[in-house]
């Protein structure tokens, strides 16, 4: 008979218990079951089944060599305790992979929040003073890397300009989600016509060309960052509208939705205390992914004097105003640009480690 | 041995669902790469050739069509060579026969004009002065800008000559009539969006949303053709030009970048024509705005911005320094002392000696607690421009004035709503090689152009002068004087003049630029 | 009469998936609903809660506890019946937790949407409950997560959810189906000891024909969407009077001493 190893202290004592109590309690309490059941004689006889299959289980369990021996199976006893089997059942407490990768993925955020916010002060150069002598340098030990069309250290500007991008698109990335995923939530779970409006209405935003929007949207408001932002924020909730109302539609009809309406919990309560944070995952990465997506989004609406304005070093828009020069002066370019794969990445690993968190299958194995 | 069968089946089954994917990715990758290549057919052969340009052909630069009496729709027909003008301009800009063989005033409103006896249409038919009538009094009924260029009342035709009657007098006429607006086209034939019938070099074949196909003419009057097809791509991306260039989609551009012009130069593949255009990339001062009004605060500006260093380093030589509105190969440009001097020093104190100072310490002056601040507005469309202002920005910001850019493409608005302090954007200041044409949409305050409102009573009386002034000498010297006060006055600020180029491969040859920027296609024009 | 069904009619998107139903549970009695699968045992169940799907509705009859008719009730009254005065077992207990939360703070939202909101005195009544059906560990239980359960104690762990508040009826949608043999007892008996303990009516619905008979007084057989055959338990299985309930106790698996080792015994017949 092949056993698993037992590899957790768990299992090991769980068997260790089974064998010193099963002498003892096999033969007691099956009489006394046996004894309760002679209400009738087909009551009997179904008990009999019961055992009758239970040996045929543990001729199966044998050859396939389960975890179980029969000896074990043998000491499950009807209609009685079995606290020895479940003595180990219970939280596992410590320090899993998961939560290792989490906390290290924290850390990492935090360091990059710190640069992104505090960084401006302890910048090399200043970001701002233009040293026409020293336009479109190459990186090198003065300029790590490099300098701009108007002599401006790269690298300062860089560090300067994350303030402005990576809150602004973590702004619209968060509005979007909660409020594009609020509105799906309500659309899957109700229905009816309100998710029908609703959705339709998305429906006409994802079919009008963003650009035709945000033009209107530049009409209106002035320029700016927040403008683009805002701009931004109505074209792209319909997305994870639609996100959420499929994943609430899907996990609407679970046993432990209707478990919840039988314990007597209002909708909302059961849409927000246990389909949410059960849906929450996808809706984590997808919005981690889009981080990366408005950065550049926002820099494409600079035309129509949406965006950061001159001399503000947002990314993106340094991205795009050098678009031209990647022949001749790649670095202008590719400073801006590895930072903003840099933050994409950072926000990429702690969206993982916390969808792994929510997951508690996850988390603590 | 169900088993088994039941194994084979899930086997096959596995099998066939791989062999369809794997077959579908393929076909769609086929798809792909044929579809991309089928974009670049301009592996040309032995007497064809493409053309590709960021400006002609552009729905947003109101040309796309051959229709010379619709907007500027002649720029297409002139510069794709499929249509000629009167007269056309050489190099120092002085106009010289074409259609025409001469011209005279009899008086001050009275022009006659002769044809030259052997021009024809490409259909054949012979230009005498009938349909040359007739070509123009359309121009007069349909256009929106000739008439009052030109001025014209009535036009007479006999044989080779047309007589032409001016409501008033207008020096100017033989340039106006150059513009290509004043191209000769064929009344009897179709002329429209999407062909007309000219007297140039080549006739169109087909148009399409952002190409055309011209042929060769086979008629034409003045010479031989020498290349058999062209094709002519319009491509609004300068860097999607520049990449279709470098992988041979297109044999020459109009319209490279500036910041590409380095990856041509000193290449061998690869020759360029250039020349200083009179687009000039200027500033205008909003006199509707208190803190524009402060004759030293104008002046502050234009003494901490320099144009040497703007063309020299910013455009990294590839433009023109500017001192008025018109390069120095024209002999009415301005006098470079007549501008103010780079002197940011100066400049600062100037401001100081107005009243301004920094008495909150934040770097920039103020004066009865309010900031200098001013707002820039411009364009993205013109690469020099957003460079312009953010040179601007950091340079009047070391004087002391906070400058807030807003570069948008929505910009006319904001002129219209007089929401500018400076507007900076380029234009053709002499598109006819005549100063007048600039002064008038410019300098008067019911001009069209004239964003900031600028009025002098001086330069109003001058520039009426002008209109009556026939000696071309003399009204060199009115242009200049003109300009002088104008400079004086700091009412503007010149930073630079485009410097156009024609890019080509070494296949091609006789695709010159020219200062005017109507001339491109012509009969000059050889492949290998 | 705690609870009565009369004429109820209920159709999936026009198709009637029960006809003309009359059932009635008194205080204290455990009724038995025996059919095979499709027979419409569950959508019975789920009809008198109000947990059918969007496509089911309820055409005409009534469903009356305690004289007060729940068909076309307000959804508060419904909230306020269920868990309180209803209470539910499904079928798969791996799937009537949220797997993501622990299971005391489901047990303390589940209790706080009746309105108590003392988590120690809910904690204190819970354990009870656990003591009371045999099952140890409660505190460790309720510091689990709904995965770390084996499928017998999820199960068992519901049925003391589903009757903390005491609720006088408790509708079993088969609650053993999915579990192994060896735990269906366990559960079945502590089933009855609901009864004995805390007096409450047990709905217990089934395909297994055996088990019911076993704990239930009265049982119905169901058939396509109506009900064939009712009475006592033992009255029916002795003397069926239905053609289908013949069938029906005809197919299941008899006990006789020489079972042979190899099969698992699916294939015999005769009922002792």
């Amino acid at each position: 008979m092949s056993r698993k190893p037992a590899s957790s202290k768990r299992t090991t004592n769980r068997l260790a218990n089974r064998h010193t109590n099963r002498s003892s309690n096999r033969a007691a309490s099956r009489t006394s079951n046996r004894s309760a059941a002679r209400k009738s004689s087909y009551a009997q006889e179904y008990q009999e089944l019961n055992f009758r299959q239970q040996e045929y289980q543990h001729a199966e369990y044998k050859q396939s060599g389960s975890l179980l021996t029969t000896d074990d199976l043998s000491s499950l006893h009807v209609g009685g305790r079995d606290s020895e089997q479940d003595k180990q059942v219970g939280p596992v407490y410590g320090m899993t992979k998961t939560k290792r990768h989490f906390i290290v993925a924290s850390v990492l955020v935090i360091i990059f929040l710190l640069v992104v916010i505090f960084g401006g002060a302890l910048v090399p150069y200043n970001p701002y003073a233009q040293d026409l002598m020293n336009a479109r340098q190459a990186p090198s030990a003065a300029h790590l890397l490099g300098t701009d069309q108007f002599g401006r250290d790269l690298l300062s500007r860089v560090i300067e300009g994350g303030k402005f991008t990576v809150f602004a698109s973590l702004i619209l990335v968060a509005f979007i989600t909660l409020f594009g995923g609020l509105l799906g939530a309500i659309c899957g779970w109700r229905g009816g016509w309100l998710d029908t409006l609703i959705m339709r209405i998305s429906d006409v935003f994802l079919a009008f060309p963003g650009m035709v929007f945000a033009i209107a949207v530049a009409g209106v408001l002035t320029g700016g960052l927040m403008s683009a932002v805002i701009a931004l924020a109505c074209i792209s909730w319909p997305k994870y509208a639609r996100l959420v109302r499929g994943l609430v539609l899907s996990t609407k009809n679970m046993a432990y939705v209707d478990a919840a309406r039988m314990s007597g919990k209002k909708g909302i309560t059961i849409l927000m205390c246990d389909i949410m944070p059960n849906i929450a995952g996808p809706i984590i990465v997808t919005a981690a992914i889009d981080i990366g997506h408005m950065i550049i989004e926002i820099a494409g609406l600079s035309f129509l004097g949406l965006g950061a304005q001159v001399p503000t070093p947002e990314w993106g828009a340094m991205m795009s105003n050098g678009r031209s020069l990647i022949q001749l002066y790649p670095w202008i370019i590719l400073a801006p640009g590895t930072a903003c794969f840099i933050a994409v990445a950072v926000f990429n690993i702690f969206a993982d480690a916390c969808r792994d968190m929510f997951d508690p299958k996850i988390r603590e194995a | 041995m169900g088993a088994k069968r039941g194994e084979h089946i899930v086997r096959v089954r596995t099998k066939t669902i791989g062999i369809i994917f794997v077959a579908a990715i393929a076909v769609l990758l086929l798809v792909l790469v044929g579809c991309a290549s089928s974009g670049s057919n301009a592996r040309s052969s032995a007497n064809s050739f493409t053309y590709g340009t960021t400006s002609t052909w552009s729905t947003e630069n109101e040309d796309h069509g051959f229709n010379p009496h619709n907007t500027y729709c002649g720029w297409t027909t002139v510069r794709l060579g499929v249509g000629e003008t009167l007269f056309k301009f050489d190099d120092d800009m002085q106009i010289q026969p074409w259609i025409a063989q001469d011209y005279t005033f009899t008086d001050d409103t009275t022009a006659v004009i002769t044809i030259k006896d052997n021009v024809c249409f490409s259909n054949g038919k012979k230009v005498d002065g009938q349909a040359v009538k007739e070509c123009l009094d359309d121009l007069v009924a349909n256009h929106d800008r000739a008439p009052s260029d030109l001025k014209i009342q009535s036009i007479d035709a006999d044989g080779q000559q047309v007589t032409i009657h001016l409501a008033e007098p207008n020096p100017a006429l033989m340039y106006y009539l150059s513009d290509p607006y004043g191209t000769i086209v064929d009344m009897d034939s179709e002329c429209d969006e999407h062909t007309c019938v000219g007297t140039g070099p080549y006739v169109v074949q087909s148009t399409s949303g952002d190409t055309v196909e011209l042929a060769k003419n086979e008629n034409y009057w003045d010479g031989d053709v020498h290349v058999d097809h062209i094709t002519v791509r319009n491509i609004s991306d300068g860097d999607t030009l520049t990449m279709a260039l470098q992988n041979g989609d297109i044999d020459a551009a109009y319209g490279i970048p500036y910041l590409d012009r380095a990856l041509f130069d000193n290449n061998s593949g690869y020759h360029i024509s250039q020349t200083a255009t009179s687009r000039v990339f200027e500033c205008a001062f909003n006199y509707h705005h208190s803190v524009m009004q402060d004759q030293n605060v104008r002046r502050a500006i234009c003494m901490s911005l320099s144009s040497e260093e703007f063309v020299d380093i910013l455009l990294d030589g590839y433009g023109e320094t500017a001192v008025g509105p018109f390069p120095d190969t024209f002999s009415f440009a301005a006098d470079p002392s007549d501008a103010a001097p780079y002197d940011p020093d100066g400049a600062r104190q100037l401001l100081e000696q107005d009243g301004y100072t920094d008495s909150d310490g934040d770097g920039y002056l103020d004066k009865d607690g309010q900031t200098l601040e001013i707002t820039w507005l411009t364009y993205p469309s013109r690469q020099e421009l957003p460079q312009l202002a953010e040179y601007a920005q950091s340079k009047l910001k070391d004087v002391g004035i906070k400058v807030d850019v807003n570069n948008t493409a929505d910009h006319r608005n904001f002129v219209r709503s007089d929401d500018f302090d400076v507007y900076a954007s380029a234009i053709v200041s002499a598109p006819q090689g005549d100063p007048q044409y600039y002064f008038t949409t410019q300098y008067l305050d019911s001009s069209s152009y004239d964003a900031g409102h600028y009025s002098n009573p001086q330069v109003t009386a001058d520039i009426e002068t002008l209109s009556t002034t026939f000696d071309t000498q003399e009204r060199s010297d009115l242009a200049r004087q003109i300009q002088q006060e104008v400079l004086a006055d700091n009412g503007y600020y010149y930073a630079s003049f485009l410097q156009m180029a024609i890019v080509s491969n070494n296949r091609v040859s006789g695709l010159e630029a020219h200062p005017c920027d109507y001339y491109e296609l012509t009969a000059d024009l050889r492949v290998n | 009469m705690l609870f009565r069904i009369e004429h109820l009619c209920v159709s999936y998107s026009g198709i009637p998936a029960l006809s003309d139903i009359n059932l009635d549970i008194d205080q204290g009695e455990f009724v038995g609903l025996v059919g095979a699968s499709g027979s419409g045992k569950s959508t019975l169940a789920k009809a008198c809660v109000g947990l059918l799907s969007p496509s089911g509705r309820i055409d005409s009859g009534t469903i009356a506890f305690k004289d007060r008719n729940l068909v076309g009730a307000p959804a508060s009254k419904m909230r306020e019946v269920r868990g309180a005065h209803i209470g539910f077992v499904f079928q798969n207990p791996g799937t009537s937790f949220s797997p993501i939360r622990r299971l005391d703070v489901q047990y303390n939202e589940a209790m706080a949407a009746h309105g108590k909101t003392d988590t120690k005195e809910n904690e204190r009544l819970l354990l009870d409950t656990f003591a009371k059906l045999g099952l140890s560990g409660g505190k460790r239980i309720l510091q689990s997560y709904p995965f770390e359960l084996s499928g017998g104690m999820a199960q068992r762990v519901a049925i003391a959810f589903a009757i903390a508040l005491r609720p006088e009826l408790l509708i079993a949608d088969e609650p053993t189906s999915a579990l192994d043999v060896t735990v269906q007892a366990q559960v079945i008996s502590e089933l009855m000891t609901l009864r004995k303990d805390f007096g409450t009516s047990v709905l217990l619905i089934s395909h297994n024909i055996g088990m019911v008979a076993y704990c239930c007084d009265r049982m119905c057989v169901m058939h396509d969407g109506r009900i064939v055959e009712r009475g006592e338990s033992r009255q029916v299985l002795a003397h069926p009077q239905d053609a289908y309930t013949k069938k029906l106790i005809a197919a299941v698996p008899s006990i006789s001493a020489s079972v042979p080792a190899s099969s698992s015994g699916t294939s015999k017949k005769g009922v002792s």
